[in-house]
Order: structure tokens, then C-alpha cells, then sequence
């Protein structure tokens, strides 16, 4: 789901003075694809590259209409005939125009 | 466009009451029917999606003098249009533009208002530059709405934009002194980098912004079409090439601060915000110059300020400390940042910046503020403390523990003392404020108060229990210590008093983990760690709350293993999952024993 782009730090330059040194420890670094900053570990760009995404959403089992807030999807639900029984609903919400970056 | 002779009613009557311009006409003379008819006409078939039926020559007319109503029109220059007219003419043309910005993000478009829309980019008529003219307009409403039109011209425009127009906008706010002329470039940029792509509401019926059947739809299948970041990017690009002049300019003005720049510096710093949000998803390496300039600002945080600048202020330091989404996560963190916290850090321990809070001053109505104290502005001071302290333990941490500058674990002591002895005095000041503004017991810990100062705002109150959690990870790296300090900063406490703030419900866990409104995943997942870690200490911490505790822990386990089974679950969370394991059965081997 979210693209891993581990980079070389060899010969990227100087970037923050005087930690070039533990930069230079790291062999793989992981850059964030919308904003190319740089982390060590790939759960830790995972969870940055969330907090650039603003389209998490709450889809409604039954149409597949999507909701930014839960309280507006149990609402919803109501105009259902049949309530709604099942999981929680949560979407990925990812959409697809998130592959342009 | 359409639009012809003004009616004679006073713009600001007619901003007012908009729902009764439409009868009020009706009952005029012929001629003003039928101006209205014609203006109805083309905001009709613009809220119907589609201009097919709108002759060229019609939207062409006010600005040739080859038609027989010539005399209709005294001029082809905006500006010397009635304000009424000009008004409305920009009205028009903010409706154009949103409409063809949002059937550009449908994919379907009506092939005329993509003319109509490409002409304006050719500035045709020279529009785009009259336009921008009407920035030294001394009509606020004129000023208004054509920054608002404006910014939806650049948005639609994208790349094709000519950056002489961005040249001309950055250079006004260069020379101006105007606050009024300052205010429309520094809209116009604000509302171009805060644009979401994705800006439909989803309870907006996808219907209402498809072209209807007759029309002559073109498909627009590039996704490139969609991306906004280029346009942003010129216009950040624009504004860097005087940022250093600017920001100048703006130390001046907050130096000897005057009701009339109120806006002007509001919005300048709301900018300057949103250009280094994380939101913005722009780069770090394009935005790096905005990342300098900030601790002058830190020194005219006083008493001269008043407390609707201070909150700005504040909002632009806790968007540079972007802790719980990125600083948090690096190992190496930047300069520019910890230059900020370490200022920060000083002005709190040494400056006593926290007397200068201008608490109960001003209403503190607005944003949640409640009787005479601004409460909104005391929980923006306190995140900002707080990620400042994190900040500077977490910088300390990775520069010591580096064996590469740092030759063994005694010079982590000794790092690390010097750096507590000033946390502790800052963390003392903070929690010495806290109690003097607000109804918190003397005896309660920051620990806990945390929970409660920010029981509003789940945002700030997640990325403090993070920074809390981090700066006792930093501090008690050797395990928690039994003294005052580590009462202030005990993560299960922290823990234990927020589960009670959202009543052992854990579906309010589960939400906030689903969401990416809050940094909650990475604060789960470190806290998890650190009562693996220091299960004892966690245990002791609970006492008698330690099944409750425990239970909302297991109940969001099970949720989350029903989503995942189900494959509904947004993103990997079985790190996290693995932990609640973990705990739960160091749990169970503390019940068995």
C-alpha cells in the first residue's frame, strides 16, 4: 500500500550539519514520497505518510457511499430499509487519486 | 460576460440579502428584467454545469465596444466599473472557475466552460491582469471576491499559470504598505496552497457536478489533471524569492503592532503555516527557506502582542515541532526545528515566557475559549512546551547515544543530567502556570492534567501524550524513577487517566486508531513498547483500575482481529497487534501469579 523508497544516504550531501556522521551510519533510509523526508524504519514512514492523507473514510456496506466521520455513516445507515448488522464499515478510503504522487 | 448596467442598490445591501434580489428586480422596470433574466441565464446554466447555450458574444461583451448597447458599458476596464457590477462580474467568474475545478476532479467536462476557461488563462481581454490591478482596490468586498476568484483562476489554470502574474502579486506585497493590498496577495497564495484535491464533501451528491446530457462533455482521463501540487509549488516558489524581505517586513509591523495590520499578519502567519503543514504535502526540500526566520518571532511573543496574534504565533512554532507526525519518527531530526525548541525551551526557563500569556486578556470566546481565559491559547502554549521539551531530549538522545560522537554511556549521563535539570525546571514553570490558570488539584501531576487540558482536542491531546511518553523514554532510559519527576511524567499514569477520560469505551481507541486526525497509532504502539517494557511499573501505576485498563485493551484487541480477518482494516497494524498480545499475556501471567 505504501511505497517504500529506500535511498543510499552515500554521498547525499550534507543536510544537517553535525549529525552527518550518524546519517552516514544508516545505509537504507525510507523517503517519504509527498514530502521527502527520511526515516530509518519503514513502519515509522508508514505512519508519517498518514498524516499527509486526508481522505480516510467511513463507507456505508450496503450503497458504498463514503463518509469523512463515523457518526455520519451510522446516520446513514438509517435510511436503509434493513439495519445494519455487520462490521464496523471501516474503508482503506484510499482513493485512487493518491497515485499521483 | 453577460453582465451589463448595475441596478442602483448599494453593494453591501445587496451582500446582505441575496434571497431577495431575484423578486426585488422582478418588480423594476422592463430593462432590468430583462438584465436579470441575463444574468440569471448565465448563473443558471453555471449551476447547471454547462455553458453550451451561452452565445461567445455574450460572454465577450463587456469588454468589446462593437455592440449597440455600447453606451451600456463605460468602460472595458474593471476597475472603472461600478462597484455593483464589478461585483457581480467577479461573482461570476469565482462560479465559473469552482465549477470547472470540480468537474476537472469528476473527470467529465463541458467543453465550453474549458474554452471559456482557457481563454481567461490566455488572458484574453488582459482579465487576469486587471484582476490582479483591483489587489490596490480600496473596496474590501472587490478585494475579496477577486482573490477568491483568483485563486480558483490558479487552481484550474495549474501549471499553465504565467509566473509573471505570480511575479506582479509577490512583488505588490514587496512594496506595499497598504494592509488592505498586503491581505489580497497573501489570500490569494493562502487559498491556492491550502486547496485539497479532494475538497468535494462526501455527503455532496456526486450528481449535482456532471454536465447535463444534452451537453458537449470532453473526458478527462489524465490523472496528472487532478494534482494541484505544481501550482502550489509556483506559487511557494514565487513567494520564496522575497521571503526573507517579507517575513522583514513582518517582524517590523509585529514589532510596533497595530490593530489595522490584524489581518494582514493573521493571515501572513497562517500562510506561513500551511506552507510547512505536513498537510500541504509539499516538499521539504522545496519549503526548507520556511523553515528559517522563526526565533525572532519567539522574542515578540510579550505583553505588546495581543493574544489573537499569540495564537497564530503559537500555531506556526507547533507546525514547525511537527512532532507526532514526523519529528517523532526520525532519527535524525533537522536543525531548523530544534533551533525553535531549544529557543522555546530557554524563553520558558529563563525568560519566563509563560508570565508574558496573555490569558485573560481579550474574550476568549472564539475557538472554544470559556469566560475571561483564553483556553484555546493556553493549550496551544502548553503543546508547544511540551514538543519543544520532547524535541530537545529526543536531539540529545540521538547526538549521545551516537558512539560515533559520543565516546561511551558515561557521556549519556552526563548529557543527560545537564538536559534534565532543564526539563524538570521547565516541566516545574509549566505545571506552575497550568495550576494558577486553570481548577486543577495542587497535588495532580502534569501526567494527568494533560488529559484533562486537552479533553477538547483530541489532536494536541494525543501528540502530548506522545511527547510525554517520549520524554520519559529519553530521560529514564535506565527504567522510571521514584521521584517528582517521574510522577510528572509517568506514561501509565498518563495512560490509566485517559482511559478513564473516554470511559473504558474501546471503540473510541479503535476510531481513533482508523482516523489519521490524531497521531494515536504511533502513541499506541509506543506505549504498548514501554509497558512491555516496564510491565511492573505499569501494574503498580493502575493498582486497582488495572482490570479495566486491561479489558479495554482486550476488547480492542478483538476488534481489531475482526477487522483484519475481514480485510477492512486501513493499513498494517500488526505490529500494534502483536504488542496487545504481548501485554495480554504478560497480563495473564501477573493474574496466574
Amino acid at each position: 500500500m505504501f511505497a517504500i523508497m529506500p535511498m543510499e544516504t552515500e554521498g547525499h550531501g550534507r543536510e544537517f550539519g553535525r549529525r552527518q556522521k550518524m546519517r552516514a551510519k544508516c545505509t537504507v533510509e525510507f523517503v517519504c514520497k509527498y514530502c521527502q523526508r527520511r526515516f530509518t524504519k519503514p513502519y515509522n514512514l508508514m505512519i508519517h505518510e498518514r498524516s499527509h492523507k486526508d481522505d480516510v473514510t467511513f463507507t456505508c456496506e450496503v450503497c458504498g457511499k463514503s463518509f469523512k466521520r463515523q457518526d455520519n455513516l451510522k446516520q446513514h445507515r438509517s435510511i436503509h430499509s434493513v439495519p445494519y448488522k455487520g462490521s464496523n464499515g471501516y474503508s482503506n478510503g484510499y482513493s485512487s487519486g493518491y497515485s499521483r504522487y | 460576460m453577460v453582465l451589463r448596467r448595475s441596478s442602483s442598490t448599494p453593494p453591501l445591501k445587496k451582500m446582505e440579502e441575496p434571497a431577495k434580489k431575484k423578486q426585488r428586480i422582478l418588480s423594476e422596470d422592463e430593462e432590468s428584467v430583462e438584465e436579470v433574466s441575463e444574468i440569471a441565464q448565465l448563473q443558471n446554466n453555471l449551476l447547471g454545469q454547462c455553458l453550451c447555450n451561452v452565445s461567445e458574444s455574450s460572454l465577450r461583451k463587456p469588454f468589446t465596444n462593437t455592440g449597440l448597447n455600447d453606451h451600456e458599458y463605460k468602460s472595458t476596464v474593471l476597475s472603472e466599473w461600478e462597484p455593483d457590477k464589478c461585483l457581480e462580474f467577479l461573482s461570476a467568474l469565482q462560479l465559473l472557475f469552482d465549477v470547472a475545478i470540480k468537474q476537472n476532479v469528476r473527470g467529465s467536462m463541458c467543453s465550453r466552460i474549458s474554452d471559456v476557461c482557457r481563454a481567461l488563462a490566455r488572458n484574453e481581454h488582459g482579465i487576469v491582469d486587471q484582476m490582479i490591478d483591483l489587489s490596490c482596490s480600496n473596496n474590501k468586498f472587490i478585494s475579496f471576491a477577486t482573490s477568491r476568484a483568483l485563486a480558483s483562476f490558479f487552481i484550474i489554470t495549474k501549471e499553465s499559470i504565467d509566473t509573471a502574474w505570480l511575479e506582479r502579486l509577490t512583488q505588490s506585497l514587496v512594496n506595499t504598505n497598504s494592509p488592505t493590498q498586503m491581505l489580497f496577495t497573501l489570500d490569494v497564495v493562502k487559498r491556492v496552497v491550502e486547496y485539497k484535491d479532494c475538497s468535494i464533501h462526501p455527503l455532496e451528491d456526486a450528481e449535482t457536478s456532471h454536465p447535463p446530457p444534452h451537453c458537449n462533455i470532453i473526458d478527462i482521463s489524465d490523472p496528472e489533471s487532478l494534482d494541484s501540487t505544481p501550482v502550489k509549488a509556483m506559487c511557494v516558489k514565487a513567494l520564496e524569492t522575497k521571503w526573507t524581505v517579507l517575513v522583514s517586513k513582518f517582524d517590523a509591523i509585529l514589532g510596533s503592532y497595530t490593530p489595522q495590520h490584524e489581518s494582514a499578519v493573521i493571515t501572513f502567519l497562517d500562510l506561513w503555516e500551511s506552507i510547512i503543514s505536513v498537510k500541504a504535502n509539499l516538499s521539504v526540500i522545496d519549503t526548507k527557506l520556511f523553515y528559517t526566520q522563526l526565533d525572532n518571532l519567539v522574542v515578540l511573543l510579550n505583553a505588546n502582542v495581543p493574544g489573537v496574534i499569540w495564537r497564530h504565533l503559537l500555531g506556526l512554532f507547533n507546525e514547525v515541532l511537527c512532532y507526532g507526525s514526523t519529528l517523532a519518527l526520525q532519527d535524525v531530526l533537522p536543525d531548523e526545528p530544534c533551533s525553535l525548541a531549544h529557543l522555546v525551551v530557554r524563553a520558558v526557563k529563563d525568560w519566563r515566557l509563560l508570565d508574558s500569556l496573555p490569558y485573560r486578556h481579550g474574550s476568549g470566546r472564539f475557538g472554544g475559549g470559556t469566560g475571561d481565559g483564553d483556553q484555546p491559547l493556553l493549550q496551544k502554549i502548553v503543546l508547544l512546551v511540551l514538543k519543544s521539551v520532547a524535541v530537545t531530549v529526543k536531539e540529545t538522545r540521538s547526538d549521545s547515544s551516537d558512539s560515533s560522537l559520543a565516546s561511551d554511556a558515561e557521556d549519556l549521563d552526563a548529557d543527560m543530567a545537564v538536559i534534565e535539570r532543564s526539563i524538570r525546571e521547565v516541566l516545574r514553570q509549566l505545571d506552575q502556570c497550568v495550576k494558577v490558570l486553570m481548577p486543577f488539584h495542587p497535588e495532580m501531576p502534569l501526567s494527568q492534567w494533560v488529559v484533562q487540558m486537552f479533553h477538547d482536542q483530541d489532536d494536541y491531546l494525543i501528540e502530548s501524550m506522545v511527547c510525554c511518553l517520549d520524554v520519559a523514554n529519553g530521560l529514564f532510559y535506565r527504567g522510571p524513577p521514584q521521584n517528582d519527576l517521574g510522577n510528572m511524567l509517568s506514561p501509565s499514569l498518563t495512560f490509566v487517566q485517559f482511559i478513564r477520560a473516554v470511559s473504558h469505551d474501546h471503540d473510541v481507541l479503535l476510531d481513533f486508531l482508523v482516523s489519521n486526525e490524531t497521531c494515536f497509532l504511533l502513541y499506541l504502539y509506543r506505549f504498548l513498547k514501554y509497558i512491555r517494557r516496564f510491565w511492573p511499573e505499569f501494574v503498580n501505576c493502575c493498582g486497582r483500575d488495572l482490570d479495566d485498563t486491561m479489558a479495554v485493551l482486550a476488547n480492542l484487541k478483538q476488534a481489531i482481529d475482526r477487522l483484519v480477518s475481514k480485510d477492512l482494516f486501513p493499513y498494517n497494524i500488526n505490529p500494534v497487534l502483536r504488542l496487545l498480545e504481548k501485554c495480554e499475556s504478560l497480563y495473564e501471567g501477573n493474574v496466574d501469579n
